[in-house]
């Protein structure tokens, strides 16, 4: 008999460690550093595969009047070309509601819908013969802005309230007319585009029972199979979809990612050839949804100590032309728009509008950071009204026992924030620096300096709550090498390295132990999108569920064969001990095998205690809250509305980190990326709905010498209450909004030219242009002030 | 036909397409897959490739690296030179260069999209005589984007990459289970492979920062100290690209005039101007192409085919330049990093800003001839020149003319050019002591982005009297433009706050800009005036601190991925 090579573990130079809570590597570094990191684009392409350019809508709103295709059809290099009449099933494919049709019909509802699409053999003839169609419209009222929307209340779904008290009562009304002090204000706040790195792209290839299976970049690989299936018409088992990793998601391939397969997937089914569909850029940011603007309205009561008293906000999100994710998003907004503090009686309510535009999707924070930033600008005012220091009026509103009641419902159990708080006040030394900040801006008339602590509290759990499931495999073989499949795909957040180390340290493995493989629907059947920040809290559950119970074969098997009681073995260091007698884990797994031991086990998970009722807008729609704050500084030039962010500290809670190095990589890259949405990245249309901010060269996303010269984060040493994996918490959204900090500070810049008595505004992103106009607005205030001043004397 | 070198082996190429990209090669008749195209229009990075060039054709020692966006590169620009992508810098058996493993090391990579277009900027600085301080890294950055990490474990990466030279070639991964890990060096969260880094650094061979490459007497490198050389002498690292074409460079020829030919047309990189001449002679049709870094987004962006090219890059006598006392005279074809360098001494105020213009790709690609040609009405250097009264010649095959920078503008995207005709060289008078010459550009990002408001300016005084003025603004109008109302204003005045709120308030009649997506008409008009105060405020009271953004200083995090890890 062959001997089976067992897998080699260097015992001796490396004393193996089950490796959570240690910073192990990303599984992919290696790869990412040579260029052998393989994603869709850079696959062996099959012989005679087809690349596809699709044409699409330049009119915002309109009937077609012509479409015609005959020189496309003629054009060098094209195979075939086809439209809404070729989808053999659905035409829709909208991820939760109807609403997005594959090709448009007879009318156009936003500028970059898909009317056809053309297949070539080569990727730039497919391109060139795009150009050639002859496309005449019949334009209709094009409904471009969130105002025009609620003014002729076009909505893509009904709106939704969310209210402290009974529905429909209005103590909150009373309460702020109650309270000693009252203010207004509207924030508009516009979206972001995603920019992952790698566009969409997609490889759809025939498969001998006559389905498909589709290579996409799609942080949804169920949702891909079934609306493939569904537009071929076809059983969902005759289509697989397979994800090894994405190039960037954070949301933008969330439910993006479906049309664009299902459109190679009726090319590959009329012609039985591969098929790959990758957009241009440009394209890319023209096609695809974004993250939604917001308009917010506040009216708020406060006390003389700007405590707040009650309070009425309106969050109108601009969904774009169909309803998409904005269900979810607008809730999330909404969810949020209390974020750290205790509101007193409250409403909110939450508009979806329709526009003429793309359709507007998931992007990191899915909704909650805009409601963030209108409270937060609400706190900024508050301070300003009544001459304080924002942070003395944050921390007074903050939630703690007593005052802990959400307006939907929900009561906070865990309160971290205060400690937090207080922890990085301290460790960045807010007040010595809030008088030098001052003080610098009491002798610079050219350049001011701002200074903002601001927080964070993000509910961790899909607000559909079936979504909050998982599912997972997990195989070991005879040489003692395990390999994991699980229901989350890797767009780089590291999740395929933390299961692994679950897995890991399940076994008493070293994490070199175990390979993860591409997610795929054929392994692990119908999984969630890797989304609402949940990614390592199910899919590390439903590995380790499948690990123990892989785990419990072993150990009866271990405790008979060796005459141990079940409670004597244990997996350590790369071996397995069973009361005094102990073998390596690999001899041990074969000896396994050899006795007809099960090696492999699915794994499933759930998320306990949550439940949520949205006729009553109550429950308990978050397992637990994840938190953080974060202190900006920054310097503006008067001249120019120009600015940097000089200094950054931040702590924040992943609970008891499965990886810190991980878990920092996206506090970081969080926070560089919300910088970015409410800063330089200005999102343009045109008055016809076209996006004219439409590539990189003139939508700008942070660089590398943006990030704050002095840039400190810190992990805050907390195990999560709650029995999550390892009790550790998300982390891929919530440090986004810690960069709400920047925008605040920019404002306080602002507001220090009108001796922080008047509360700019400066509607995100904060452009040079805008702060300019946010530092005009403190002046002419002052101005006003002073000549209102001249006026009474005058009259005196 | 070209030859080249791609990844230190000789490939010889003749029939491709003209306007084939770097980058569109790579991917569909190489299989190298690991250059990414992230945007195909040379603003993320994603597809940097190292372009070796001799510095000396006798040399073996000696190359130029320079990082390039490979997006919008033609291959036929290749001929002689050394192509090294990011499957060239490590070794056999995943030796790894020490910027890959600094980037391992330092968690840098997340998605892993951008990474080998950072890997390879980052290389490019590590390859170099420079020091990898700080401002060396976020140049070398400049042109990167990366939507993941922040950046901070990137800068990190590059701040350390020295570090791990010589150090071995194994790599330490599946580092993050080493017990070693716990307490590691407070810098490096992975610690260099090989022992302990404490005992290692000792033996980090000495990089002085001008050892082992070979100056090239009367070349624009002799002043380029930030250029990319390699390092033959240090160059401790894998058995990898730069090594393998040391011993290969001899057998790339030097043959005349390479072309490209294909059934579309032909790309033609003459050497020298007698054989451009010829070229423009023989392909009366063709354009010209000189760094291609605006031109190729037709290719790339329209799908438009260039069937005939005739390429200026190359071109012996537009590559050379000369200071004088008085006059700053620059060929056509010199790259901006390459006019950076010569400009560094003379006119450090311009150097300062074109740091900001484009990005280390672009700008090592991009030369001042293109950029004057292509008459973009954003470009930064035509106020620049406006300002300082410069000269461009230029030649036919058959005549030569000199022409003034500002008339040299015509409208939109139309210059004096005719066809057939190239810059030859551009000829800049050196401001005169007692010049106050200053440069702003205004953008919504610092680096990498199209100003919103360029402004240089250049004024004398004489007894506290404005005697002479230029106020040359970019963005403000279809062309680059000087403001003739508000500099008669100026004219004559004194010097003071009036004059310059007067002239600031006829900047309204000298120029309607235009709404964009970089910024509004009022902004554009606003801060065009805010300018002039703030020029006036430096030249005024040079002390007063109203520059402060531009200066900075990044400091390594204090805790951040360096802080004791909770278990």
């Amino acid at each position: 008999m062959r001997r089976i090579k067992e897998y080699q573990v260097p015992l001796r130079q490396r004393p193996p460690k089950t490796g959570l809570g240690k910073p192990a590597v990303h599984d992919s570094a290696v790869k990412h550093v040579t260029g052998r990191a393989r994603y869709v684009d850079d696959m062996i392409m099959p012989p005679g595969v087809l690349h596809l350019a699709s044409g699409a809508s330049t009119c915002a709103h309109g009937k077609i009047k012509t479409l015609d295709l005959a020189a496309v059809k003629a054009s060098d290099g094209v195979v075939a070309v086809f439209t809404r009449a070729d989808v053999p099933g659905d035409i829709d494919v909208g991820p939760v509601y109807a609403g997005d049709p594959l090709f448009a019909g007879d009318t156009v509802e936003f500028v970059g819908q898909q009317l056809f699409t053309v297949a070539a053999h080569s990727y730039e003839q497919a391109q060139r013969a795009v150009q050639k169609a002859v496309v005449e419209y019949q334009p209709l009222p094009a409904v471009l802005t969130v105002s025009t929307a609620l003014a002729q209340q076009a909505f893509v779904l009904p709106t939704h309230t969310m209210q402290s008290g009974a529905l429909g009562a209005d103590d909150y009304r009373r309460a702020i007319e109650a309270a000693p002090q009252r203010l207004c204000n509207d924030v508009y706040m516009k979206g972001q585009e995603h920019f992952y790195l790698e566009g969409q792209v997609c490889l759809v290839c025939p498969t001998e029972d006559g389905g498909v299976h589709v290579h996409t970049s799609s942080q949804h690989p169920t949702e891909v199979q079934k609306l493939v299936a569904q537009v071929l018409g076809l059983p969902i088992h005759r289509v697989q979809a397979e994800v090894r990793r994405m190039g960037g998601g954070f949301g933008g391939k969330e439910s993006q990612a479906g049309a664009l397969a299902c459109t190679a997937a009726v090319v590959c089914y009329h012609t039985g050839r591969a098929v790959t569909f990758r957009l241009p850029r440009r394209e890319d940011m023209e096609r695809t949804g974004k993250r939604h603007d917001f308009l917010s309205r506040v009216e708020v009561g406060f006390s003389e100590r700007g405590e707040i008293r009650g309070i009425d906000i309106c969050l109108a999100g601009k969904c774009g032309y169909s309803p998409d994710l904005s269900e979810g998003i607008v809730d999330r907004a909404m969810f949020h728009a209390d974020n750290a503090y205790y509101l007193g009686p409250a409403r909110v309510v939450g508009h979806r509008c329709k526009t003429h535009t793309v359709s507007n999707t998931a992007f990191r924070g899915f909704g909650a950071p805009q409601g963030m930033v209108a409270i937060e600008a609400t706190l900024d005012d508050i301070a300003r009204r009544l001459g304080e220091d924002p942070l003395t009026i944050r921390k007074r509103n903050l939630y703690r026992p007593g005052f802990n009641t959400t307006h939907y419902g929900q009561k906070i159990e865990q309160h971290l924030l205060p400690d937090i708080v207080g922890q990085l006040e301290n460790s960045s030394d807010y007040w010595r620096r809030r008088a030098a900040v001052t003080e610098f801006n009491r002798h610079n008339p050219f350049l001011k300096k701002g200074l903002a602590l601001t927080p964070v509290k993000f509910g961790v759990s899909f607000t559909a709550t079936h979504l909050n499931q998982a599912g997972a495999l997990v195989h070991i073989y005879t040489d003692g090498s395990l390999l994991v499949n699980h229901a989350g795909t890797e767009m780089g957040q590291g999740l395929y390295t933390k299961v692994a180390q679950v897995v890991a340290a399940e076994f008493g493995v070293g994490v070199e132990s175990v390979q993860v493989t591409a997610t795929r629907t054929d392994k692990v059947a119908n999984t969630s999108p890797t989304a609402a920040s949940s990614g390592t809290d199910l899919n590390g559950m439903a590995a380790r569920d499948a690990a123990r119970q892989i785990k419990q074969g072993l150990i009866e098997f271990a405790s008979t064969h060796f005459a141990v009681p079940a409670d004597a073995v244990r997996f350590a260091d790369n071996r397995v001990i069973a009361g005094t007698q102990a073998m390596a884990f690999a001899a041990f797994v074969r000896l396994a095998y050899l006795n007809r031991v099960a090696l492999w086990s699915s794994g499933f998970y759930t998320t306990p205690k949550i439940h949520y009722d949205r006729q009553s807008a109550k429950g308990r729609p978050f397992f637990y809250f994840a938190n953080g704050a974060a202190a900006a500084e920054v310097i503006v030039d008067t001249f120019t509305g120009e600015y940097r962010v000089e200094r950054v500290d931040i702590l924040h809670d992943v609970g008891r980190s499965i990886n810190p190095a991980i878990d920092i990589g996206q506090i970081e890259g969080g926070f560089v990326q919300g910088m970015g949405w409410l800063t330089t990245e200005e999102l343009m249309w045109d008055a016809q709905g076209r996006v004219i901010a439409n590539s990189p060269a003139n939508y700008k996303i942070p660089t590398a010498a943006d990030v704050p010269p002095v840039f400190n984060v810190a992990l805050y040493e907390s195990a999560n209450a709650e029995a999550t994996i390892f009790n550790s918490k998300a982390v891929g959204e919530p440090p986004l909004m810690l960069a709400i900090s920047v925008w605040s500070a920019l404002r306080d810049a602002c507001a220090s030219v009108a001796d922080y008595r008047f509360s700019p505004p400066l509607d995100p992103p904060a452009t040079p242009e805008r702060v300019l106009d946010a530092l005009d607005a403190a002046r002419a205030h002052v101005g006003g002030e002073a000549a209102a001043t001249a006026d009474r004397e005058v009259t005196k | 036909m070209i030859e080249f070198l791609f990844n230190g082996e000789p490939v010889t190429e003749s029939n491709l397409d003209p306007d084939l990209t770097i980058l569109r090669y790579l991917r569909t008749k190489k299989g190298s897959m690991g250059t990414k195209e992230g945007c195909a229009s040379g603003d993320c990075g994603a597809c940097t490739v190292l372009v070796g060039e001799r510095l000396a054709p006798a040399a073996d020692r000696g190359i130029d690296y320079r990082a390039v966006n490979a997006c919008i590169a033609l291959v036929g620009s290749l001929h002689g030179k050394h192509l090294v992508t990011v499957e060239g810098l490590a070794g056999p058996d995943d030796a790894l260069h020490p910027v890959q493993r600094a980037m391992v090391d330092n968690h840098a990579s997340q998605c892993g999209f951008c990474t080998p277009g950072i890997v390879m900027s980052l290389a490019a600085l590590h390859e170099s005589a420079a020091d990898n301080n700080v401002d060396n890294v976020l140049e070398a950055l400049s042109g990167n984007l990366c939507r993941c990490t922040g950046y901070r474990p990137i800068i990190d990466a590059g701040l350390k990459s020295r570090t791990y030279a010589g150090a071995g070639n194994g790599l330490g991964i599946g580092t993050g289970v080493d017990d070693s890990l716990d307490n590691t060096s407070p810098n490096v969260p992975g610690k260099p492979p090989g022992s302990d880094f404490s005992n290692t650094s000792s033996s980090v061979p000495d990089l002085a920062p001008d050892s082992g490459f070979e100056k090239t007497p009367g070349s624009v490198l002799d002043t380029a100290v930030s250029s990319v050389l390699h390092k033959t002498a240090n160059g401790a690292g894998p058995d990898n690209a730069f090594v393998k074409a040391q011993s290969h460079w001899p057998e790339i020829g030097d043959r005349q005039a390479p072309a490209l030919v294909s059934p579309l047309g032909r790309c033609v990189y003459p050497r020298s101007e007698r054989e451009l001449k010829h070229c423009i002679e023989a392909m009366p049709a063709a354009r010209f192409i000189a760094g291609g870094t605006d031109l190729l987004l037709e290719v790339t962006q329209s799908y438009r085919r260039l069937p005939q090219l005739i390429g200026l890059a190359d071109v012996a006598e537009l590559k050379t330049h000369s200071v004088t006392d008085n006059v700053i005279s620059l060929g056509g074809a010199l790259s901006y990093t390459d006019v950076c360098a010569v400009l560094r001494e003379p006119l450090p105020e311009v150097v300062a800003l074109l740091h900001r213009f484009g990005s280390r790709q672009i700008r090592n690609r991009g030369t001042l001839g293109g950029n004057l040609a292509n008459a973009s009405p954003i470009g930064d250097m035509p106020p620049l020149l406006l300002a300082l009264d410069a000269e461009l010649e230029l030649s036919t095959v058959t005549a030569r003319r000199r022409v003034a920078v500002a008339d040299f503008y015509l409208d939109y995207k139309k210059t004096l050019l005719q066809p057939g005709e190239y810059i030859r060289r551009i000829i800049i008078p050196r401001p005169a002591a007692g010049d106050f010459f200053k440069c702003y550009k205004v953008s919504k990002r610092f680096e990498d982005d199209i100003s919103a408001v360029m402004l240089a300016l250049r004024w004398r005084l004489q007894q506290g009297v404005i005697t002479e003025v230029c106020l040359a603004y970019g963005g403000m109008a279809a062309i680059p433009k000087r403001a003739a109302g508000a500099e008669a204003v100026l004219l004559g005045q004194p010097l003071e706050a009036a004059a310059i709120e007067q002239a600031a308030a006829a900047l309204a009649g000298d120029f309607s800009p235009l709404s964009d997506v970089r910024a509004s008409s009022q902004y554009r008009l606003r801060v065009a005036g805010r300018l002039l105060h703030k020029a006036f405020l430096a030249c005024r009271a040079p002390g007063v601190a109203i520059d402060r953004l531009d200066d900075r200083q990044y400091q390594s995090p204090a805790r951040s991925a360096t802080q004791s890890w909770p278990s």
